[in-house]
Parts: C-alpha cells; structure tokens; sequence
C-alpha cells in the first residue's frame, strides 16, 4: 500500500513539474517578446536620429564643397556620402546612405552632370536624401528596415 | 497578467507610432481643441497642454511630407519642395524651386478618398493661420497662383492638403481625415478606429517639440482593469 501511494505522490510531482514549467516558459517567453518590441522601437528612433544628424552633417559638407569650388577652382560637386554606425553589419548597426541633387545651378556645379537636375531656375539649391538601413535586432538582417529623410536647401 | 501586459504594451506602441507620424507634420500655429463633436473649435497658442478629461478632440492642419519625400522613376525632383524662387515670384505668383506640381496633383488625388486635388491644398507662408487658396498651377513651369496674397516676399512655403483630427468618445480614439487644410476647420464624416479602450491622453509643448503621452487599459477581471501608460517625443518639423 506504501509503495503503491509513494509511485503515485511520484506522478503527481512529475504533473506539477511540467505544467509549472510549461507556464514558466510561455511567461518567458512573453516577456522577449515584450522586450523584442521595445527594442525595436528603440532602434527605429536610434535610425531617425541618425538620419538627422547625417542630414545635418551633409549640409555643412555642402557649403564646405561650395566654398572649395568657389575659391580653390575644385570641380567635383559632392554626390554622396556613407557611413555605418554602430555594430558591424551582420549583427547589426546603421548603414547611412546620403545622395545630394543639385537644382538651377550653373557653373561651377555643372561638373556633376548626372546630379544637375535643372538649371533653369536662378536660386540654387541642393535636395539630400538621407537612408538608414537597418533591422529588427532579434532578426539580424533578414528583416531591413530604412528610414528616409529629404531636405531642400539653397546653397 | 504577463501576457495582458504584452498586448497593452505592442498596442500602445503601435497607436503611438501612427500617432506620431501624423502629428510631426502638424503646421505650426494650426492646432486646435474641441470639447465635443458639436462644439467649437479653440485655437491654441504657441503654448500647448491639452488634456483629453478637458479637451477630447485636438486636430490640426498636416503639412503633405507624401509630396516632399516622393520623386518619380527618371527624376529626384520631389513633387514640391517648400522653396521660393524669391527672383521669379511675386505678387501672387509662387514659383516653386526642384517641384514636380503634376506628380504633387496626382499624389493627392490618389490619397484623398473625397477626390481633392492640388487646387484644393492651401500654401502657408510664414505665420498666416488659414494659409493661402491655389487658384491655379503650371507644371512646366512650377508656378502656383496664390488668392488674396499682396506679395511673395518669403524663401520658404508649406503645402497642405488636408486636417486631421483625433476623438476620444466613449474609450474608443477617432482619427477624422482628408479635411479642409485650414485650422479649426469642420471635422469631416470620414473617420476610423485608431484603438479602443483608451482611457486618456495628453499633448504639451516640450522644448522646440510636443509631448504626447496615452493611456490605455484592458479588462483583467470583473471590474478589474491593467492601465498602461506611455510617452512619446514629437520633433517638430
């Protein structure tokens, strides 16, 4: 009679283990989750930051190219700009793209043929494009996101 | 509990980020409160703080950011570009540098459901509240007749094409769109669910930016309910 009660507190432990393991689990496993979704959000707004600042930085890297032409006789227009910040590309980071147009410009920007939109117009003025290229962070780079950011200046 | 939790969280976040993405591109000046559907619209200054227990409706005049970051297959030239081509304009003749107007035309025929087009989107020139009326537009050569401007005398414009508005009636968030582009103006009958079961917000002025901050809840037990809330920073634009 002993044994046979004995086997069966047995059985019993054993239920209880896998039911409280089982809700262990599913509680850890909401838990990534909850966490997967505030870290997305984090690096969504890590990627608008980041295409903000490039946005910035490729505008004084314009006025630079501006003023190099202009007193240097430098012919090459500033096309692109690119950067990664953060981790290395497989696990992760920012890959920043810039890629600046130039409008109704004349000499001496006419140097960037395929970038010189228009001409006809007497203000010049650059249009930046910022990219961020990146990823959910539990999904590496399978899953690419981008952030795109436009400004027109004049210059 | 843990999973009630989840849900409000991915929930709140999700709303936030629509949110978020519309009030960014709010004109300046142009937001607005109501205390019920039926009520007047008040403008709100420089300053903002409205409460949701106070002021249920906020809308507010949404500069078309669809037009600026768009550009066709052969040309980056965005459908406008909020530049003035100060040598060319003036009077009530707005030339518009690196525009493409017919992309700009199609782009709001296309998103707005009542049908408007480039002639119904109003321009805004510095402080000027209602913005100004389109009377007509030359695509080929960039330029917008203004109605009742005396001069274009300013480097910058904003285009607008329609309001927005969100309602919190009975716990349930309203978003109202494709409205007259001019604050305070009437909601329209086109609206949609954002969310439900949402207890409050707030909008406030922090820093150069707004502050939005909501709340949301979900029923645990027989009166018994989890209220979850969170912030969200709004650059302005």
């Amino acid at each position: 009679m002993q044994g046979k009660r004995a086997g069966f507190s047995m059985l019993t432990a054993i239920a209880i283990i896998i039911v409280m393991s089982s809700i262990s689990a599913l509680i850890l496993q909401t838990g990534i989750r909850s966490s997967a979704v505030t870290t997305n959000s984090y690096r969504d707004r890590q990627a608008s930051l980041w295409g903000k600042s490039y946005l910035e930085y490729a505008k004084i890297a314009i006025m630079k190219n501006r003023m190099l032409i202009v007193e240097n006789n430098q012919t090459e227009a500033l096309e692109s700009i690119h950067g990664h910040q953060g981790r290395s590309k497989p696990h992760g980071g920012y890959t920043i793209t810039v890629q600046i147009s130039y409008m109704g410009v004349k000499r001496p920007f006419h140097s960037s043929k395929t970038r010189l939109l228009d001409s006809t117009n007497n203000n010049p003025s650059a249009i930046i494009d910022v990219y961020v290229d990146y990823s959910a962070l539990e999904s590496r780079w399978k899953n690419p996101m981008r952030y795109h950011i436009r400004e027109v200046i004049g210059i | 509990m843990q999973r009630i939790s989840y849900k409000l969280n991915q929930n709140l976040e999700i709303l936030l980020s629509q949110l978020a993405n519309r009030l960014e591109f709010a004109l300046k000046g142009t937001i607005s409160v109501r205390q019920s559907i039926n009520s007047h619209a008040i403008s709100q200054g420089g300053h903002i703080s409205i409460d949701s227990k106070q002021y249920p409706i906020v809308q507010w005049v949404s500069m078309d950011m669809d037009g600026v970051s768009a550009m066709s297959s052969s040309s980056r030239v965005p459908a406008w570009s909020g530049r003035v081509e100060t040598n060319k304009s003036s009077g009530n003749r707005l030339y518009s540098i690196a525009s493409n107007l017919q992309l700009c035309d199609n782009i709001i025929s296309n998103l707005s459901p009542s049908g408007r087009g480039l002639i119904d989107a109003r321009v805004y020139l510095g402080g000027n509240g209602d913005g100004y009326e389109i009377t007509s537009f030359d695509s080929n050569k960039s330029l917008m007749n203004l109605n009742k401007v005396t001069s274009v005398n300013l480097q910058k414009y904003r285009l607008a094409w329609s309001s927005y508005a969100i309602a919190l009636v009975d716990e349930t968030l309203y978003i109202y769109y494709d409205m007259e582009p001019i604050a305070r103006s009437k909601l329209s009958n086109r609206r949609s669910i954002l969310s439900r079961g949402v207890s409050s917000f707030r909008l406030y002025s922090r820093g150069s930016g707004l502050s939005f901050e909501m709340c949301l809840k979900s029923q645990v037990a027989k009166d018994e309910y989890a209220n979850l809330c969170k912030e969200r920073y709004i650059d302005a634009r």
